[in-house]
């Protein structure tokens, strides 16, 4: 209350500034227009509408400018973005959509820019439309105690009815959120902070809650929570994300004492840190997808003496058990209604070899003619694998021989899914300790019609089986190190017999 | 909470200045009639739709009645409004008065309401579970996005002018039961009114002469008639879907 005063008196100030459109002089709009028309209407559209052609591969889609709607504001729910707002976003991009950041234009550029896209609503030349912007406290240290006080705000402010309790956006909400375009759109990740439209800073993300994210269905929390409470919530949501993604290159794979059982399985990697490997829509073969909805996989592996177990964990939304799924279902070409297929595919993941070790790596989509790939699949709609031999995306034959175990789970939003497969199996390149063997992933989400080509995927990675230290340096080098000490005497030995029968002649007696 | 009264506060100083463009001028109405109508529809009846509650169904049921087509076995229809159009002057517009969409059920209650544009709507969660209030004014086929409210809470109330900022039709949506629709006519005048369960409505201390009556339904459309009032007299009309 202390500060509700000097407040007002603030934003009655900002109120009466705020009252006059500011909408430029038509140079500045002209000089705009030039702009956009280079830069921006080959999404957005010509008139703004959000339809230019680049637009239709594009999911969240591009703004429909003359909406008057914008996600990222310091302003109220529902209230038109500052120019301010408007800049960052242009400057800074949407994180993990199709816009891009600008961060070459000039300050002259930025602001003609913004007086042009501002042509596109009349509600931006309506003096009852212009609000003043929130002031955005600065942000008190993050600390444990209050990020696990947020926890609490955070489900009983009920967060988790669409993010779900650890923002995997598991919510029960999720599968039924539409934007103001009627589209379905999904509740951020919020397991990954460099994915949040409105930046990743504690900062930002009390102003997406407190503002809400306009044309979409997250709410203003405006009016419920107390200011120490909106920061507790804020490092509740802090805490779910790592800072950065750190994708790796190579998953490490420990050799374990004992034998791989199936059942146990999922235990044997509570302790091994996870490799994260980016996943990217399919859309080289016919049947693309240029909506791919699960953006990383998380992958970690041991071995024993006969086995190989991998397990691949992601967020989604909802586990899609009905319906199948198959590597060789056929797609269309481009299948922009495919959301309206009323048939139901399944959840399913795939991990892909080379058949055979060899210096030529196979094509990373299913393999080519000449160089074949080994491919583990599991439907997640039942409980085991099928194997695949890939000879490209159309060339995908069933393989009955070998077939690997799986162990598949879902809690929380998150997918665990575990291989269990021999070293040596048949048809299929050798696992060997200290070799890397090519990797590379598939995942079908099925909420989203993925089957067949139509999936994510990532490009080929590396599986490296570290050889065990005890049997296989520290042994070695002894027995090397003491067949050497043998030899060496054997010679010293020798040499003295040699040189024993000749004294007096040796060299020392030369001096 | 210093953010809300910030921004409610600031919202609410350019009503305070006196920015507001009058198109209705209130007065007393002295010589005024009365328009008694009822709202109908031919042919055969439609019958509501009923929702599947994909959502706390356990309180709330398995499925809810739409409330789209409330409609009696002769044909009279609930749920539509009568509005004068193109009014300038009659009585006052009481812009303080107090109007309140509950959400309850899994429902918004009243259903379909009249309000004073530039007056105060009220917001109200009566379920021990998250609703959101997602308004939208609605213009032809397109919806524009007014203001989204978070209600996580049993009880809570929120009061908000910007929603009655503007006149026209407003939808009220949840997105957390997809589900959930109510609508909210926000009117310059105090000439608008909800039909209810028998079809009739009445609007009182109508200027005398000629006006434009209009009657909204959500899914049967509008219907434009004539009506001449005269002084102290009630004119019946019958609106046909």
């Amino acid at each position: 209350m202390r500060l509700l005063l000097p407040l007002l008196i603030l934003g009655a100030l900002g109120s009466l500034q705020a009252q006059e459109p500011d909408l430029g002089t038509e140079a500045q709009r002209d000089a705009g227009k030039v702009i956009y028309e280079q830069k921006c209407a080959q999404c957005h559209g010509a008139e703004g509408e959000g339809d230019g052609d680049g637009g239709a591969y594009f999911r969240p889609a591009p703004r429909d400018l003359t909406s008057g709607t914008f996600k990222v504001r310091t302003t109220e729910s529902g209230e038109l973005p500052t120019d301010e707002d408007l800049k960052r976003v242009i400057r800074l991009g949407m994180p993990a959509t199709g816009m891009p950041a600008w961060p070459d234009f000039g300050d002259r550029e930025l602001t003609e820019l913004v007086y042009y896209i501002k042509t596109f609503s009349e509600d931006f030349a309506d003096p009852d439309m212009i609000v003043p912007p929130m002031e955005i406290p600065q942000a008190p240290a993050f600390t444990e105690a209050s990020a696990q006080k947020g926890r609490k705000l955070f489900e009983e402010n009920k967060c988790i009815d669409c993010h779900g309790l650890y923002g995997r956006m598991d919510g029960p909400s999720a599968p039924t959120l539409k934007d103001d375009w009627d589209r379905h759109i999904r509740p951020a990740d919020l397991t990954k902070r460099w994915t949040y439209r409105g930046g990743p800073s504690r900062e930002d993300i009390y102003r997406t809650f407190t503002t809400g994210l306009n044309g979409t269905p997250m709410p203003s929390y405006a009016d419920l929570l107390e200011e120490e409470d909106r920061w507790n919530l804020v490092d509740y949501v802090f805490s779910l994300s790592a800072d950065e993604p750190d994708y790796a290159t190579v998953v490490i794979a420990r050799l374990m004492t004992g034998e791989i059982d199936i059942e146990q399985a999922s235990s044997l990697f509570d302790s091994i840190p996870g490799a994260l490997f980016p996943m990217a829509g399919q859309v080289i073969e016919p049947g693309r997808e240029f909506f791919r909805s699960i953006d990383a996989v998380d992958v970690k592996a041991v071995y024993s003496a006969n086995h190989i177990a991998i397990r691949l964990a992601w967020n989604d939304m909802s586990a899609d058990r009905s319906g199948h799924n198959s590597p060789a279902i056929p797609v269309p070409v481009f299948d922009p209604d495919a959301e309206a297929s009323t048939e139901d595919f399944s959840d399913a993941v795939a991990l892909q070899f080379p058949a055979k070790t060899g210096s030529v790596l196979p094509y990373f989509l299913f393999g080519d003619r000449r160089n074949a790939v080994d491919i583990w699949f599991a439907d997640l709609a039942g409980d085991e694998a099928e194997r695949f031999t890939g000879r490209g995306s159309d060339n995908i034959t069933p393989e009955p021989l070998g077939t690997p175990l799986v162990d598949a789970s879902y809690e929380d939003g998150e997918w665990s899914v575990i291989f269990v497969q021999e070293r040596q199996a048949e048809g299929g390149s050798p696992f060997e300790a200290g070799s890397f063997v090519p990797v590379a992933f598939s995942l079908w989400d099925g909420f989203n019609k993925e089957r067949g080509n139509k999936r994510g995927l990532s490009s080929w990675y590396y599986l490296y089986l570290e050889p065990a230290e005890e049997e296989w340096s520290i042994l070695p080098t002894l027995q090397w190190g003491l067949a050497t000490l043998l030899v060496q005497f054997a010679i010293v030995y020798g040499v003295r017999r040699k040189y024993a029968n000749h004294a007096g002649q040796g060299p020392h007696d030369r001096q | 909470m210093r953010l809300m009264r910030f921004v409610a506060v600031a919202l609410l100083i350019p009503f305070c200045v006196g920015t507001a463009s009058a198109q209705y001028v209130g007065a007393a109405v002295s010589d005024g009639g009365t328009i008694v109508g009822v709202v109908k529809v031919s042919g055969e009846i439609p019958k509501d739709e009923i929702k599947t509650v994909v959502k706390n169904s356990a309180q709330c049921g398995e499925t809810i009645t739409a409330e789209k087509y409330v409609i009696s076995e002769t044909g009279q229809v609930r749920w539509a409004v009568a509005m004068l159009e193109g009014i300038t002057a009659g009585k006052p517009l009481d812009t303080k008065v107090e109007i309140m969409v509950d959400n309850t059920g899994c429902r918004f209650a009243p259903h379909v309401l009249v309000a004073p544009t530039k007056g105060k709507l009220q917001i109200r969660n009566s379920d021990a579970m998250l609703h959101n209030s997602h308004f939208y004014l609605v213009t032809g086929d397109k919806k524009k996005n007014v203001i989204n409210l978070a209600l996580p809470k049993q009880g809570q109330v929120l009061t908000k002018a910007k929603i009655l900022r503007k006149p026209g039709l407003l939808s009220v949506q949840c997105d957390a039961h997809d589900f959930m629709q109510g609508y909210v006519w926000s009117l310059r005048h105090p000439y608008g009114v909800v039909t209810d369960a028998e079809g009739r409505f009445t609007l009182a201390d109508v200027p005398a002469g000629t006006h434009t009556l209009k009657v909204w339904h959500e899914a049967l459309g509008e219907s434009s008639t004539t009506v001449t009032v005269t002084s102290g007299a009630e004119t019946e009309v019958a609106i046909e879907f």
